[in-house]
């Protein structure tokens, strides 16, 4: 498979992205603990 | 060669994380500087992360575009079942709970030849990986 070639990202355009990145999730990351992704996992199962 | 655990990603994504101002430099060095990979098992368990806490499927995708163009593909080690062969047998020693991507992210890193990995967790180095941060 050949491999989608990407631009390299300024400074700028990195910081954009973060930004719209962290907008998205918001608040909801806040009260993380380590292990949340695996006992969502296991739940389902 | 280092690889990047998903706690870089969780605090660069949250900007009261003590660990966002270093998180961010990480996840800028992705794309600037070569010897630094993200393991497949790294990108699978921040989505299930963002799922347990709420993040809604249209917001996940429109996350995962944009973390698209901070991750190059090319910087992205793939989960393959070599990397599941040794994270099964990595599983043995990991008894501590919740240690199932732990050792999916370690097993990455061995396979492909990483000399450590990006993380504050001090449980990697039992499966054979150093850690740096």
């Amino acid at each position: 498979m050949e491999l989608k070639q990407q631009q390299k990202l300024t400074r700028e355009e990195f910081d954009r992205i973060a930004s719209e990145i962290r907008d998205l999730v918001g608040e909801k990351m806040r009260n993380h603990k380590e292990g949340d992704a695996e006992r969502l996992l296991l739940k389902r199962q | 060669m280092r690889i990047l655990d998903t706690v870089v990603l969780l605090a660069f994504v949250d900007e009261t994380d003590p660990l966002y101002p270093k998180a961010t430099s990480h996840v800028l060095e992705i794309s600037s500087n070569h010897d630094v990979f993200v393991p497949s098992a790294t990108l699978l368990e921040l989505d299930l992360e963002l799922k347990a806490h709420g993040v809604d499927d249209k917001d996940r995708s429109a996350i995962h575009l944009r973390f698209s163009r901070l991750i190059p593909e090319d910087r992205i080690l793939p989960l393959t079942p070599s990397v599941l062969s040794r994270a099964a047998a990595l599983s043995r020693r990991a008894r501590w709970r919740n240690a199932y991507f732990d050792t999916m992210i370690v097993a990455t890193g061995l396979e492909f030849g990483a000399d450590s990995a990006i993380t504050t967790d001090h449980k990697f180095p039992r499966l054979g990986l150093k850690t740096t941060f």
